[in-house]
């Protein structure tokens, strides 16, 4: 009688994850889209992988590259283990970021979820900074320059910039020193600083009584196991399957050894990061690199601090208003911010036309105001014309940002050629 | 709000654990804090002879990552490779006699100046000394400068 044994322990230690009985609406897909779980498996993907990838990569300048080369070509499956490491990290920071925005438009974020959300924001720049460090480990031309142009756009930062990005690369270029850092950083300190903070996280879900849902007079509650243990392992085997087949057809990238002496043109941050990359191309460096994402971290931390009248935790885009203004949010921020970057670059061209003015003034706040005001009239127009109230204002304000950061990610990556000219 | 209270014990007990944070996270910085190496002349790198070098001509040391710029009046200028915008290593155009930038397309003077956007600031240098009649260059302290002037021009 081994099975019910190997059953019950399962049971008990799903357990501690989840309560015993849970509402029929948590467990519904369209509810979390298990968003959150699938971040959770693909660490757990990337921990084991990674783990084996350690027996095989040596941290070195002179060595890293071939010892990568190696593992492609003489190590049995060697190829499939790096791709799949590779892919479910690329997946996970896309995933970690929905899983965001899904905490968000379904309002799941308010009085006892607030610290979770700072806990869930520092884990996004967790999982950002590991897949930032462990770009480098190939020690190709593509992971070499995409540092260099990183931790350069970090050195814009107004007066500790230039010591933090010596600090990160241990000296002012990226070298063997570097190497070595981001490999500590990428297989010791950020890791364990995740287990522990996932664990603060999951700990806190279940402190705020799970999933936030809508109030209702009487739901219906089912047994954890099967009906949700099921689930999860279905959406589990699922992304374990397409995870594999995608790796084994699709190889991750890898260039020829890094040159310290030749930049490829044109030189591209990952793309995660070309959103801020674009940004530093049209506005002055302190705004870009420092003021704006300031601006930006300090409001994401704000949003359930702030006072509201009337909160719908659970409920998605609070109301049906909300729908309404996320969409037309997301379209107009699109649009905006593209032909924005366009009209900013040909038609104003502040940086010559307003050659005698402070750069600060002409190429960031002069840039930066000119982009608020139509931002600040379209959210009031909604204010004043549709009502809407401040959550639903905060929907727009929110949307409008992620939709621009997006755009500019897109235009970064896809349309930008040859020295970092648009391409159409 | 809950009212914040102090009692001695308190006090004690926080700032000291203060201080303990205090001194991990200033030893992890010191752990972290690049290395900076005192100015050594047998670490300087040797470019050759004096006379070697022509006037009015730019010499690429890839290996080393600058240029030395022999000015036409004589002076010696090394110049760094490494672009101002964001890192990129700069190569020598000798038909515009220009420094160009492959990654965002700035351009440099051969004495290091802004020629176009988006770098915003001169090429850094690095000191160079003259030793029996060679050009040593102190390839491990870049100098950063926002623009060209005179002094940074070393003669024999």
């Amino acid at each position: 009688m081994r099975e019910p044994a190997t059953k019950k322990a399962i049971k008990k230690f799903i357990l501690h994850l989840h309560p015993l009985k849970i509402d029929k609406r948590a467990i519904a897909f369209n509810r979390t889209f298990g968003l959150g779980g699938i971040a959770a498996l693909l660490f757990t993907i990337l921990f084991i992988t990674g783990m084996m990838l350690k027996f095989v990569y040596i941290p070195s300048a002179g060595q890293a590259h071939d010892s990568i080369l190696s593992l492609k070509n003489d190590i049995i499956f060697g190829n499939l283990l790096r791709n799949l490491h590779y892919w479910s990290a690329m997946l996970l920071v896309v995933v970690a970021f929905l899983h965001l925005v899904r905490v968000f438009y379904s309002q799941s974020l308010f009085y006892e979820r607030r610290k979770n959300w700072l806990y869930g924001l520092l884990l996004m720049f967790l999982v950002v900074s590991a897949n930032f460090t462990g770009y480098l480990l190939p020690w190709d031309q593509l992971s070499f320059w995409a540092v260099t142009i990183m931790t350069n756009l970090l050195s814009y930062i107004p007066l500790f910039g230039e010591g933090l990005a010596d600090l990160i690369r241990d000296g002012d270029t990226v070298g063997e020193t570097t190497l070595l850092r981001f490999y500590h950083f990428h297989t010791g300190l950020l890791p364990l600083l995740m287990v522990f903070f996932m664990a603060i996280h999951f700990w806190l879900v279940r402190k705020a009584g799970g999933v936030a849902l809508p109030k209702i007079e009487k739901s219906k509650k089912v047994d954890t196991h099967p009906h949700l243990t099921y689930k999860e392992a279905f959406v589990a085997l699922i992304i374990i399957m397409a995870l594999l087949l995608f790796s084994i057809f699709v190889d991750a990238p890898l260039l020829e050894k890094a040159k310290p002496t030749v930049s490829p043109n044109p030189s591209k941050a990952p793309w995660y990061f070309m959103g801020f990359q674009e940004l530093l191309m049209h506005v002055h460096p302190v705004f870009g690199s420092f003021i704006i994402p300031l601006a930006v971290t300090v409001f994401f931390i704000a949003i359930p601090f702030i006072k509201y009248q009337e909160i719908e935790p659970g409920a998605w885009f609070h109301s049906k208003k909300g729908r309404k203004m996320t969409i037309a949010s997301a379209v107009f921020s699109a649009i905006f911010t593209f032909a924005f970057a366009i009209i900013n670059d040909a038609v104003f061209d502040f940086s010559n036309r307003l050659a005698e003015w402070p750069s600060l003034i002409s190429t960031g706040v002069l840039p930066t105001l000119l982009y608020l005001a139509p931002v600040t009239a379209f959210l009031y127009y909604f204010k004043i014309k549709h009502k809407a109230n401040r959550p639903e204002l905060m929907i727009g304000a929110v949307t409008i940002i992620l939709s621009a950061y997006i755009t500019m990610m897109l235009t970064g990556s896809l349309l930008r050629g040859e020295g970092m000219q648009l391409i159409f | 709000m809950k009212k914040l209270k102090i009692n001695r014990r308190k006090f004690f007990k926080r700032f000291l654990y203060s201080l303990v944070t205090l001194q991990f996270v200033y030893i992890l910085f010191r752990l972290f804090k690049p290395q900076k190496e005192a100015a050594d002349i047998e670490k300087f790198y040797d470019a050759g002879d004096v006379s070697f070098f022509q006037k009015g001509k730019m010499y690429p040391f890839g290996s080393e990552q600058f240029y030395l710029h022999r000015l036409t009046d004589g002076g010696f200028l090394a110049l760094s490779s490494r672009c101002t915008h964001l890192g990129c290593t700069v190569q020598f155009n000798a038909n515009n006699k220009r420094l160009e930038c492959p990654c965002h397309a700035s351009a440099f003077n051969t004495n290091g100046e802004v020629l176009s956007p988006p770098a915003t600031r001169a090429l850094d240098y690095y000191p160079v000394v003259f030793k029996n009649n060679r050009v040593l260059v102190d390839v491990n302290h870049p100098v950063r400068r926002n623009k060209h002037d005179n002094s940074q021009v070393k003669y024999v």
